[in-house]
């Protein structure tokens, strides 16, 4: 289930590290960096809350792609 | 899908037939060897003797040098990982590679604990503590103060980590620190760490099996008696036992 994302994007343009993003969202620098990736997709809340930081919506930020096996 | 399911059960039955076939060969040959002239399977066990002999005669030194090469390695890797997390931490993925060094040294601290802890037993069982008093003392402060460094490196290397994650909890001397280092743990890394355990509970599985076979086809060479299948039965009943236990316990608790 790929899920695209524009964390890395919305961190620049902040301008703030990843830890920096992990602090304020409550998570590991490591789980920063996963979700940036594309290895790993967060839960519900994790993505509402980064979506309240950046001050935008979570479809801004995250896009799931569907398979083509799935069309 | 029932063809599926139909080829899935045939080919377990195959394997368990070729597996009862090669068996059934080895447990033949190895009576026939053992009547053969000139006693090749003797020769063989014979000179295994001489060579466990040979090792168990040398077993101090050989101890000393292992543990010695393995406490510089930890030391020299944790030293390392201190030095890049002081110098090299620019970039995000500077803090990647500091990750990966993490991990690399709690490996190498917690497989020398491991191997110190299993070669010191090694020694006890085959000489026991009949050796001479300085051999005796020697082995101690070989054994005790590799020991006692590694349990230091792993207090260092947790300190180390906590300090480059603040979120991170737990004292590591403490009897409750793997319970609040996990609860200390987000999403993510509470994924990493069950998914990594339950491979381990199926790598033990396959390993359990594997050194049943393995003892099964050591006694056709050696006398072993029954302790090393109890020792096994007991940890693969433990192993199995526990993941089940857990599982149940599951069921009415809270996931987190």
């Amino acid at each position: 289930m790929p899920l695209l994302n524009r964390l890395k994007e919305h961190r620049a343009r902040i301008g703030i590290n990843q830890a920096a993003l992990g602090q304020m969202a409550g998570v590991s620098r490591q789980t920063i960096s996963l979700i940036e990736r594309g290895d790993y997709s967060p839960s519900v809340t994790l993505a509402l809350k980064l979506a309240g930081i950046f001050d935008t919506s979570v479809e801004d930020i995250f896009a799931y792609e569907e398979d083509s096996d799935e069309k | 899908m029932k063809n599926k399911n139909r080829k899935i059960v045939l080919r377990y039955l195959l394997i368990m037939l070729i597996s009862g076939l090669i068996g059934g060969i080895i447990g033949g040959l190895s009576a026939i060897l053992a009547d053969a002239p000139g006693r090749p399977l003797n020769t063989f066990t014979d000179r295994l003797q001489i060579f466990y002999d040979t090792l168990m005669t040398h077993y101090t030194v050989i101890y000393s040098i292992i543990t010695l090469l393995m406490v510089c390695a930890c030391i020299y890797s944790f030293i390392r990982t201190y030095l890049f997390a002081r110098h090299h931490l620019k970039e995000d993925d500077d803090y990647l590679i500091l990750d990966r060094k993490f991990d690399t040294t709690s490996t190498f601290v917690s497989v020398s604990m491991i191997s110190i802890l299993t070669l010191f037993g090694i020694y006890l069982g085959s000489a026991g503590l009949h050796g001479s008093g300085i051999t005796l003392v020697f082995l101690l402060l070989v054994f005790v103060l590799p020991i006692f460094i590694i349990q230091i490196l792993q207090v260092k290397l947790i300190h180390l980590i906590q300090k480059h994650n603040p979120e991170k909890q737990g004292h590591p001397l403490d009897s409750d620190f793997a319970k609040k280092w996990l609860e200390s743990c987000d999403e993510a890394e509470r994924l990493v760490i069950y998914q990594a355990s339950y491979k381990t509970y199926h790598f033990l599985k396959h390993l359990f099996t594997g050194g049943f076979i393995a003892l099964l086809l050591a006694n056709i060479f050696f006398t072993i008696g029954a302790l090393p299948y109890v020792i096994l039965g007991f940890f693969w009943l433990a192993h199995t036992l526990s993941y089940c236990i857990f599982c149940i316990r599951m069921h009415d608790t809270k996931l987190s």
